[in-house]
């Protein structure tokens, strides 16, 4: 009796001493909040206006990515009637160039990325714009400067989008346009009309113009021209009333930055592309070596790293320039001409015209150079356009001749009128903005003719369309398959 | 030896002895079971007392109380067993332990007998994986147990394969099974750091109750690799070498054009550098007849030298080696080579036993890149490259037909004329190196609580620890220095530069577990109990930097240009990651006929979100020795065991997320100077672990004494709350969000047969042969019916990975239009992607292996065949070489049949057609059988070595990937994915000759 009681005992003891044991060793209850050393997280990140502040590189990185600014917004050219594709093309994007494309989007999910990209760059705008009221009280024109910048970017990016995924860009158009998004939530948005999203265009241009114009600090240098200022935004709202056929905003805007830009010099010219000098740039991209993504504007169209023309520059645009004297000293009398293009040596093969515009900085060649969004020559082909729908032939003449006269050596002015003005000035507007990324989009919202007569040093084989009809409903990109079945609100544009 | 620790241990019977008034006298001898050989020192035991030792016959005698039952004995490496006492001579027969899942799971677990063992589970011997001569063991898995799909995904030496346990039960999270060294856990990716002749056995554990002690890590099944171990008795070293040799394997069923055949097609087409050539040029460009992968490979060898030394005393075992592998690759300018250590130590000391178990390893890896599409890449760039073009020279032939040479200018990368850049200056002047310094270590301790029998605490501490650094130099005259910047100014101003860049990583993986376990029998009732902790701490952080280089002998940092166009580029990463796990299991036996098992656990992860952190899974299973069961007495003759089991459970995976996806990200970004932020990830809050449910039941039988044995057996599996990227309206600014929806579902049969058809004591011919058809199929997708991810599909109630094409139908003989199949079944010639319909399976609906083992008085052969059935795969690379807009490059010779005037019967279509890629035309059926490892042996009859002092002595030649049947065109069928993308690197097809001494 005894000896069981003690056998009881220290059994207890046993179980007792060994469970100890192991809830010692686990009652060490483990802190499974661990946070990621090399990033913050949405809810953390935003805590002043200098965290905000720091988020506009997130906004401008948005716009670099070569899904947007620093490489498709440059590929929208293909579609256009400036290009023709190389023998050297690795024919990645030969369907988009042949107007052959479909919601499936089969080729380096070009269509879905520039619908998405953008709004990539706006959500990054939407954590500034949603939660900068916060902490407006610490430094009320400082909060201007970084929220301006913020609104403007929102805008420009939602009317990148309008413009290419939208059918009819006037003003007052019901037809359908892009969902507004104006939250960081994850949503299924409908289409707003084109007048719709208009309005939010107009708002937030307008209120960053207002914001801008009182900060505490400059956004740019003389030579620095990296952030959306007041000018930017000025720009930004001349080139959006452009579109909508709201000549009156579209002169105001473009005024007021003529009026504060000169155009460049013949000598200065050359200099805007390899980044000498920064004259007639409102804003552009700022691209150094080593920044993240892709800063190679224009690579998918001639690549100097790799040394691949995958499309050159097609022989009937290269003919508008006025190139005299041009074989005899090398520089032509439009210095844009020599600015934009070079003609590539082929080993074996047909010489041809190339890019050069998008070269690189000073003297390299490797397309590392910076994305001139906007420029103030863009501002007086507005403002002639506008002028010359407007009956104002006599402003729109001025523009064209002051803007001739800064490129073309030894310029006499002409005067034009009716249907060979508005032809002058759509044929200025493709010479001085060729390659980027308007031509395609000037073509839509004016004529919607494009041919592309074929070229002998083409590959014959990816040359299978040369013209789209007035009536395709390839004029207007469609809205990507993934889109359309990931939001039940979408709806596809017409024909696709 | 062996006869003071016998007699020590007499003593200490007999000091233990109690004095007990009524005994009765039992005898009997103790052999080993595999031969009949007579073991001694076995310790014979009654009521957890010692009474005494066997002699050196294996006889004993021994006395105990009038009413005991049952005696036990206990060996080192040998199973304990426990015998009734019949009244008269008890013959026991003793198995060595590697023949048991006991031994299998050795650290901080459970074990379990065999016979007990009411989960799924597949072994394969050491010496299976050992003779394979691939760097990565995992790869030498293939074919040998049902249930595990093991592809490899290429022939680069030290790459590692891709396993899948009993089909794919995820989509977008992770479906390789973890991997357990001696208890701790390693990296899939770091296979080629263990030496494959440490190996004791590998054990696959598929169903929920077999990988319930590995927590929330074994939802994917768990591999648990136990390395060897010393025995008691004499050391034993043992040393083994072999050299081999390796070729590439040619394309199975197609070719590439020959110089002449690539110049007609060219000109005839027109268009390209050639229509520029004059005659005499064109003449001279068909002097060349470059074979390109001529120029890249080799017969590469392969060489390693093994060593081990194991012995031990009663209480102390212990097992060291050091291996030294080399291996070539069959590219040039790719090999790999390792040097590895390891001690494991095992040392018990009264209550306390303890062990060590650690492995070092210094290993360089010099490779390539594959398995993209890029043109820079050699493996690329070796197919599109002309014929007619030659190796390091750029340039052409005048019209004198002599060469003149061209592309000296440094400022533009030396490509061919087609503008493809030459396979062999990417391949011979780039370099990609790592050195890679890792150890896994582990050490245990058990502790026998002395007060109660059967209870005692056992903690398991290990470390995974792996260091590399990864440097690679790009020469400025190669295609991949395009990217690299060049100087704005001075002397070098625009020059190309090369560039090198080193990364150094180091990660670390803390794996702790405790446990309380109490393991006890009452009469006809075996109870086996235990309480775990486990915490498993994940850090890893990496930093690398690139410096650019301009003319300079050297080719790393020494040689650095450092200057304001080319400023070093920086960067650096890590990640902190955690799991803590509680849980218990038991086990309970009834008559040692009746099994029951049974886990609950909680578990935590960092990785999801602070209401979802936390999860509880569970299982239970129970089995049935059917044989054992008196009815069944009448078929005993014939048959020997008869085992039925069931099981079901849930496991959870956390694998396959980021570390932080949960919370989303905000990383830093530069702009225009200045650095800042940028949202790269959005937050969900709501993900969760995957829940894995797994029902397994089967049956294990022995027939004619065991000369048939194996096993069938049933598993339905589900995983719920599939990790899938939800697709978002991309006006979220991104495209898709890991969230958990949808549900995948494998189910299948497993058979695994072993037959000894002739076994005698000179010859033995033994089969086997194994196969698993396994269904898989998504059962729900939460947002939609169909999620499109390239050409794969997921569609409810389609396997995962479903290719998802147009059907392409031919070429229209009238016009040489490609023709397509719409989903009415008509014949159209426009593509529209309406009509893509499901075409094939990436995975195979049936797989395994089969082989046989003869052995004739030491002279021993055996072949073994792994196949895989029912995979389809789209051929990418044969894409690129039919892609008539690719015409300036090197094409698949098919394209010698393009259609080119009315009437031509072709599968070609004309040039010009519009070419669409994403049909059916490139879909092959990349099934196949391969001869793995073929092996002869001799070992030397030990009565002529005995006058060396040698123990053993054999000398063996073998062969790997000898033979493949195929229908797939290509060089290697085995991928582990629905689409080969390029840049394939083919596994080594090797022969190899060695010898092996034991002393």
């Amino acid at each position: 009796m005894e000896k069981l009681k003690t056998m009881i005992k220290t059994k207890y003891i046993g179980w007792v001493a060994s469970l100890g044991l192991v809830l010692g060793l686990g009652s060490c209850n483990k802190s499974l909040e661990l946070k990621n050393p090399f990033g913050l997280t949405p809810t953390n990140s935003f805590t002043d206006l200098a965290s905000y502040q720091r988020q506009l590189s997130g906004v401008y990185g948005a716009f670099a990515s070569a899904d947007y600014h620093n490489g498709y917004t440059m590929t929208t050219e293909i579609l256009s009637d400036n290009t023709y594709e190389t023998i050297e093309s690795l024919v990645n994007f030969n369907q988009v160039h042949n107007w052959q494309y479909d919601a499936a989007d089969r080729q380096r999910t070009f269509f879905t990325s520039i619908w998405r990209q953008p709004y990539n760059t706006i959500l990054q705008a939407n954590y500034i714009i949603n939660g900068i009221d916060n902490v407006r009280s610490e430094n009320e024109r400082f909060y201007n400067r970084i929220l301006g910048q913020a609104l403007a970017a929102r805008a420009i990016a939602h009317f990148d989008v309008l413009k290419g995924f939208a059918d009819n860009l006037d003003r007052a158009s019901t037809s359908p346009g892009i969902p507004v998004k104006t939250d960081t939530r994850i949503t299924f948005p409908a289409r707003a009309s084109v007048r719709e999203v208009y309005d939010a265009i107009y708002a937030d241009l307008n209120r960053a113009i207002t914001l801008l114009s009182d900060v505490d600090a400059a956004i740019n240098t003389a030579t620095n021209k990296g952030g959306i200022d007041v000018w930017g935004a000025r720009a930004a709202l001349a080139r959006v009333a452009l579109y909508a056929k709201d000549y009156t905003t579209a002169t105001t805007q473009a005024t007021a930055v003529i009026n504060q830009f000169p155009l460049a010099t013949r000598a200065q010219f050359p200099g805007i592309w390899n980044d000498a000098n920064s004259a007639e740039v409102i804003w552009s991209i700022v691209n150094n070596s080593g920044d993240p993504g892709s800063p190679f504007p224009s690579a998918e169209i001639m690549s100097f790293r790799f040394n691949r023309n995958t499309f050159g520059i097609l022989p009937a645009f290269v003919s508008t320039f006025d190139t005299t004297g041009f074989a005899a000293t090398g520089t032509g009398r439009d210095i844009r001409f020599t600015s934009y293009f070079f003609l590539r040596n082929r080993v074996g093969g047909a010489d041809n015209w190339a890019l050069s515009k998008f070269r690189g900085k000073g003297t390299s060649a490797d397309n590392l150079v910076n994305f001139k969004v906007f420029r103030v020559a863009e501002m007086y082909l507005i403002r002639a356009e506008a002028a010359a729908l407007t009956n104002n032939a006599t402003q729109a003449n001025a523009d064209l001749n002051a803007l001739k006269a800064a490129r073309i050596l030894n310029w006499v002015n002409v005067t034009l009128s009716g249907a060979a003005l508005t032809n002058e000035i759509a044929a200025e507007r493709r010479r001085e903005m060729c390659f980027e990324g308007h031509r395609w989009f000037d073509l839509k919202r004016t004529t919607r003719v494009v041919s592309r007569p074929v070229t002998g040093a083409g590959n014959p084989n990816t040359q299978v369309q040369t013209s789209l009809p007035s009536t395709s409903h390839r004029w207007v990109f469609p809205i990507p398959e993934v889109e359309m079945r990931a939001n039940p609100n979408m709806t596809q544009n017409t024909g696709y | 030896m062996r006869k003071i620790v016998g007699l020590l241990t007499v003593l200490c019977a007999l000091f233990s002895f109690d004095v007990l008034a009524q005994t009765k006298a039992v005898s009997g001898k103790v052999t080993d079971a595999k031969d009949g050989s007579p073991l001694a020192g076995v310790v014979v035991s009654y009521d957890g007392k010692n009474l005494a030792t066997t002699g050196e016959d294996g006889s004993f005698t021994v006395n105990v109380p009038q009413n005991a039952k049952r005696l036990t004995f206990r060996f080192v490496g040998f199973n304990s067993v426990q015998a009734d006492i019949t009244g008269g001579s008890l013959a026991i027969g003793m198995t060595a332990t590697a023949d048991n899942l006991e031994e299998v799971i050795v650290t901080g677990y459970k074990t379990a007998q065999k016979k007990s063992f009411v989960g799924s589970s597949g072994n394969i011997k050491g010496e299976e994986v050992a003779a394979v001569p691939i760097a990565s063991f995992d790869q030498a898995m293939q074919g040998r147990t049902p249930g595990l799909i093991l592809r490899a995904n290429s022939g680069q030496p030290g790459a590692s394969g891709s396993a899948i346990i009993r089909g794919r039960g995820s989509i977008q999270g992770s479906t390789e099974p973890i991997y357990i060294v001696d208890g701790i856990q390693i990296a899939a990716a770091d296979f080629s750091q263990i030496n494959p002749n440490d190996i004791e056995n590998i054990s696959v554990l598929k169903d929920a109750v077999a990988t319930s002690l590995y927590g929330s890590r074994g939802g994917n099944g768990v591999i648990v690799v136990s390395t060897k171990r010393g025995s008691t008795g004499k050391p034993k070293l043992e040393v083994d070498a072999y050299t081999g040799w390796s070729s590439l394997p040619d394309f199975n069923d197609m070719r590439l054009m020959t110089t002449n055949e690539k110049i007609d097609f060219e000109l005839r087409r027109g268009g390209t550098s050639l229509s520029f050539y004059s005659q005499p040029e064109i003449d001279s460009l068909r002097r060349i007849n470059t074979d390109w992968f001529k120029e890249l490979t080799r017969t590469a060898r392969t060489y390693s030298v093994n060593a081990s030394a194991s012995g031990g005393f009663e209480k102390t075992r212990y097992f060291a080696s050091v291996n030294y592998f080399t291996q070539e690759g069959t590219v040039r300018n790719t090999g790999f080579d390792r040097i590895t250590g390891r001690i494991n130590l095992t040392q018990d000391a009264g209550n306390f036993s303890f062990g060590l178990n650690a492995t070092g390893t210094v290993s360089n890896f010099t490779n390539t890149s594959e398995g993209n599409t890029s043109i820079g890449a050699p493996l690329n760039a070796g197919l599109w490259t002309n014929p007619y073009e030659q190796p390091f020279v750029p340039g052409r032939y005048n019209a004198a037909g002599n060469f003149v040479a061209g592309g000296t200018t440094l400022t533009r990368p030396r490509i061919a004329e087609s503008f493809q850049p030459i396979p062999t200056t990417d391949l011979f002047w780039n370099n990609n190196k790592s050195v890679d310094l890792r150890t896994v270590a582990a050490i245990n301790a058990e502790y026998k609580i002395p007060f109660v029998k059967g209870l005692s605490v056992k903690t398991v501490y290990g470390i995974d620890y792996r260091q590399y650094d990864a440097s690679s130099f790009i020469d400025r005259r190669t295609y991949s220095a395009g990217s690299n910047p060049r100087p704005a100014s001075g002397l070098f101003a625009n020059f190309r530069t090369s560039s090198f860049g080193r990364d150094f990583v180091k990660s670390q993986r803390i794996t702790n577990t405790n446990s309380i376990n109490y393991s006890n029998s009452f009469g006809d009732h075996t109870v086996d109990v235990g309480a775990y902790y486990e915490t498993v701490d994940v850090k890893s952080a990496n930093s690398g930097r690139t410096v650019f280089l301009l003319e300079s002998p050297f080719q790393n940092e020494a040689g650095a240009t450092i200057n304001a166009d080319l400023l070093p580029r920086v960067r650096a990463g890590g990640a902190d990651a955690a799991l803590q796990s509680y849980f218990g299991v038991f086990n309970y036996g009834y008559k040692n006929k009746y099994f029951f098992s049974g886990n609950i656990r909680r578990d935590g992860s960092s990785r999801f979100g602070a209401d979802k952190r936390y999860a509880t899974f569970g299982g239970v299973g129970a089995a049935w020795a059917i044989s054992d069961e008196k009815f069944m007495e009448k078929t005993s003759n014939w048959l020997n065991l008869l085992k039925f089991k069931v099981s079901y459970g849930t496991v959870g995976n956390q694998e396959g997320i980021g570390f932080y996806q949960s919370q989303g990200v905000v990383a830093g970004r530069l702009y225009n100077a200045a650095q800042g932020s940028i949202v790269t990830e959005l937050e969900n809050r709501d993900l969760q672990w995957e829940a894995r449910k797994k029902f397994n039941t089967g049956f294990e039988f022995g027939f004619l004494k065991n000369r048939l044995t194996g096993s069938i057996e049933y598993y339905n599996e589900l995983t719920d709350n599939l990790f899938l990227p939800t697709e978002l309206s991309r006006t979220t600014g991104f495209n898709t969000l890991t969230t958990n929806i949808g549900a995948v579902r494998n189910s299948g049969v497993e058979i695994a047969v072993n037959y000894d058809l002739i076994k005698n004591r000179d010859f033995r011919l033994a089969l086997n042969a194994n196969i698993t058809f396994n269904k898989n199929q998504v059962v729900r997708l939460t947002d939609r019916d169909t999620i499109v991810s390239g050409i794969v599909a997921r569609i409810k109630g389609q396997p995962v990975q479903s290719i998802f094409l147009v059907e392409y139908v031919g070429v229209n003989p009238a016009n040489g239009n490609a023709q397509y199949r719409k989903l009415d079944g008509s014949i159209t010639e426009t593509y529209d992607i309406n009509d893509r319909k499901i075409v094939g399976n990436g995975d195979p609906t049936y797989f395994g292996g089969f082989g046989l083992d003869a052995n004739y008085k030491g002279l021993a052969f055996t072949a073994q065949f792994s196949y895989f059935g029912g995979q389809s795969a789209y051929n990418n690379e044969r894409n690129n070489l039919e892609n008539p807009d690719y015409y300036f490059d090197n094409m698949n010779a098919d394209m010698l049949t393009e259609w080119q005037r009315p009437g031509d019967i072709t599968r070609i279509p004309r040039p010009g057609n519009t070419y669409v890629a994403d049909v059916t035309r490139f879909v092959e059926n990349n099934s196949f059988i391969r001869l793995r490892a073929v092996t002869l042996s001799y070992n030397i009859p030990a009565a002529t070595l005995s006058k060396a002092k040698i123990r053993s002595l054999m000398v063996y030649m073998s062969g790997t990937n000898l033979l493949t049947f195929t229908q797939y065109r290509g060089r290697d069928p085995e991928f582990a994915n629905a689409v080969l993308t390029g840049a394939q690197y083919p596994a080594l097809r090797t022969v190899q000759a060695g010898v092996r001494i034991g002393f």
